[in-house]
Order: C-alpha cells, then sequence, then structure tokens
C-alpha cells in the first residue's frame, strides 16, 4: 500500500537557489498559516483577538493621517530655529506643531496690523516657481545657499 | 520583404506539454495586455484547436496553413484582433505545416528562421506562439525560435511532469545550439488553500529559483471573457487573476504583474 501522505518528486531540487521575492513572502506566508494551523483554540483566539486589535490601531492611525492631510504643510526650517522650537516645545511639555501654530498666530496679526515690513527682505527667485525670495536676516543658511546661487550664475 | 528598422522582434513561446494549464489563455492576455501597452504584437497560433482567433471573437481560419504551407505572404493571412495586435490563426490544417516541417531536412529551423524573418519584416515587436499540449515538430520549431519560453503550469503531480518534459526539450534543443536568453515558470489557476499547491510550489523554487513567478490566481471570470469575445483586460481588470489576490495586506502575482515582467523582459531590464 503506497503511503498516502507522501508526495512523490517530480523536480530535482537544487540548492541555494534564491526564490522570487514575491513567491517567498507567498511560501512564508502559507508556512505562518501552517504553523497557526497547530495552535490550540484557545491559542489561535488570543492570536486573532491580537491581530484584530493591531489591524483597529492600523486603521484609526491611518484615518487620522487622512483627516490631518488637509491640514498639513511641510517647512524647511533653519537648523538652529528648529532646534529652538524644538527645545520651547520640550520646556512646555507640548508639540512643535503646536508652539509653531502659537507663535504664527501672533507673528500673522503682527504683519496683518503693519508692524511686520517684507519688502526690505524681498529680492527676485532664481525658481520659476515663485517672484521672490524671501530670507530672515538671521537666516544665516538661506543667505548662503543665496550667495552661492549668485556666484554659481555668475552674478556675484 | 522589406528590412525591418529599429528593435528587433523578440519571439515568446508559451509552452506546456500538459493541457489545461492556461497556455492559451496566457498567450491571449498577455498578448492583448502588450497591445494595449503600445507593442506591436503578433500571436501565432500553433494548436490545432485553433482557440487563440476563438477567444479574440476572430473565426478559426487555416492562417499558419496558408503562410508556410501555401506560403501566401504573412501579411495576407494575419487578422487584426484589436489595436496593435493581429493574429496569425489556425485550426486542424495545421498538420500539414507539421507533415511539411517532418519531411524537410532542418524543417524546424527553417521554420523558425522564417517566422523570425517575415515578423521582424512586418515590424512586429513582440511574436507569442501558443502550442498544443503534446511534443512534435512544431513544437521543437517554436521552442528554437524563442528567445523567451513562458510555462504556465498548475501546481499539481501531472502538470509539474508536463513541466518537466519541456526543461527536457529545452535542454536538448539548448545541446543543438539553439539556447533560448530564458525561460520561466508561471503557477496558474492558483488554490492558495490547497496543501498540495503549496508544497508543488515549494518544490518548483526548490528546482527553478526566481524563474518561477508570482501566481495567477484561480478566477472564474478568467474562464468567463473569451465566452463574450472579451480579453480579461476587458472584460474584468480588477478581478483577483489580473491583480493578484491578497496576501499578508499586499496583492500578489496576477497578468499585471505578468505583464510587467514580460515587458521587462523586452526591454531587457
Amino acid at each position: 500500500m503506497p503511503n498516502a501522505n507522501k508526495r512523490p518528486a517530480t523536480l530535482p531540487a537544487l540548492t541555494d537557489l534564491p526564490a522570487d521575492e514575491v513567491v517567498a513572502d507567498i511560501l512564508s506566508d502559507s508556512e505562518r498559516r501552517q504553523d497557526e494551523m497547530k495552535l490550540s483554540p484557545k491559542e489561535r483566539q488570543a492570536l486573532l483577538t491580537a491581530r484584530r486589535r493591531e489591524s483597529e490601531r492600523q486603521e484609526k492611525a491611518s484615518r487620522k493621517a487622512k483627516e490631518q492631510e488637509a491640514h498639513r504643510i511641510f517647512l524647511l526650517l533653519p537648523t538652529d530655529l528648529k532646534e529652538r522650537l524644538v527645545g520651547i516645545a520640550g520646556w512646555n511639555g507640548t508639540s512643535v506643531s503646536q508652539v509653531v501654530t502659537f507663535l504664527l498666530y501672533e507673528a500673522v496679526a503682527q504683519y496683518e496690523a503693519g508692524q511686520i515690513d517684507f519688502s526690505r527682505y524681498k529680492s527676485p527667485s532664481y525658481s520659476p516657481r515663485y517672484v521672490s525670495e524671501l530670507i530672515h536676516p538671521k537666516d544665516a543658511e538661506r543667505q548662503q545657499r543665496r550667495s552661492d546661487q549668485k556666484r554659481k550664475k555668475g552674478w556675484g | 520583404m522589406k528590412q525591418k528598422r529599429g528593435k528587433p522582434t523578440t519571439i515568446l513561446t508559451i509552452a506546456n506539454q500538459k493541457g489545461g494549464v492556461g497556455k492559451t489563455t496566457t498567450t491571449v492576455t498577455l498578448g492583448s495586455g502588450l497591445a494595449g501597452k503600445g507593442r506591436k504584437v503578433l500571436v501565432v497560433d500553433l494548436d490545432l484547436q485553433g482557440h487563440v482567433p476563438r477567444m479574440l471573437a476572430q473565426p478559426k481560419q487555416p492562417g499558419v496553413r496558408r503562410w508556410y504551407y501555401d506560403e501566401e505572404p504573412l501579411e495576407r493571412v494575419i487578422v487584426q484582433a484589436r489595436e496593435n495586435l493581429w493574429v496569425l490563426p489556425g485550426d486542424k490544417s495545421t498538420d500539414k505545416v507539421m507533415a511539411r516541417i517532418r519531411d524537410e531536412s532542418y524543417g524546424e529551423e527553417q521554420f523558425a528562421n522564417q517566422l523570425k524573418e517575415h515578423a521582424a519584416a512586418l515590424d512586429f515587436d513582440v511574436v507569442i506562439i501558443d502550442l498544443a499540449p503534446s511534443l512534435n515538430n512544431l513544437q521543437v520549431a517554436a521552442l528554437i525560435a524563442a528567445d523567451y519560453v513562458l510555462i504556465p503550469t498548475r501546481l499539481r503531480f501531472t502538470d509539474m511532469d508536463g513541466v518537466q518534459e519541456v526543461l527536457k526539450t529545452l535542454q536538448q534543443i539548448g545541446r543543438h545550439g539553439h539556447q533560448v536568453s530564458g525561460y520561466f515558470l508561471l503557477p496558474t489557476l492558483f488554490d492558495r488553500g490547497a496543501n498540495e499547491t503549496i508544497e508543488r510550489l515549494k518544490e518548483l523554487v526548490a528546482s527553478q529559483g526566481a524563474r518561477v513567478w508570482p501566481p495567477i490566481v484561480q478566477d472564474v471570470r478568467v474562464g468567463e471573457a473569451p465566452g463574450r469575445g472579451l480579453t480579461i483586460w476587458e472584460y474584468a481588470p480588477t478581478c483577483n487573476a489580473v491583480l493578484g489576490y491578497v496576501n499578508g495586506g499586499k496583492r500578489v502575482g496576477g497578468y499585471a504583474d505578468t505583464l510587467q515582467r514580460v515587458l521587462a523582459l523586452l526591454e531587457g531590464v
């Protein structure tokens, strides 16, 4: 009587042949599922619960990230200013985002009241996307970049 | 025949001596997929059943016989099935071609050379050859013509035996100086829940490594599409057999993935 559990091989196996990445994933996933089949009903239930919780957590995080997407802005800050903002946030036990938002309310109000004037700090931009470049006198990094660009173009 | 300008024609042969593994489906799907990506494609039906034209809503015709046996120009016997997609249709009269190849000395080489030359003269980027599930002179000729061979296979004992037979034939042809640039295995009608399937996939990977491409999952819509005269891209472009099935949170396999891999071969990536 032949052994019903024994599968005769059809192809000679070679050693150390790297599998396609996706195929390797499929195989490891199926191994994982086979391992899970060996668990007791109690262990399997615990695993399912943990997995469901993890998936709910991920869904929640992704939903939150999507909601925040419209309010998010990407800023390039000079190193020293970023460090100061991080310091202030740490000192006050709050997030950098909240510190920046608070300070911006003050600064925007000043600008709208005419207390801040950009005209002295504006110069023509090298970028095709913008008309002007606005650099704060304390922003040494941007000033350095600007003078490098000037030199490169032979205008300096 | 005028000389082809630009890139040479690449020949992809779809082979497995076992029937019912998805050779014709793979041929039509890849042919129409490549055509959809802007490649000028000729699908050659060397199976006497003539299912390639039927799957593309075209009648069976003695195209292969008229071209090779009656020596009519290729451009007169090919049929345009879609934009960028032509078919050299076959039917049971293809057996005359088989007989001619058998009777002529170096018949297989002559057939292969003529196909390459005529397809290149008509500026085809790709020729995809569909074969019957058997081993005869026509099969050997198509493997000699091939730059690449794709072997669709179900992951079952008898189908895997068919794979081994194709590999042996490729080896023999290689010994006679007809080395293909590459061959790949495409698991089809993949049943992820069956232990046998997974065990056979492991076996295939152990033997062939990265030549085993991600599988095409079993999907009822693949079988429905030809009855409506549509390709799977037209009938169910978002089905699992096209986009792949979800495994560990991401989609794997599917004809869209296979198409990208074939495109990479054509681009020499």
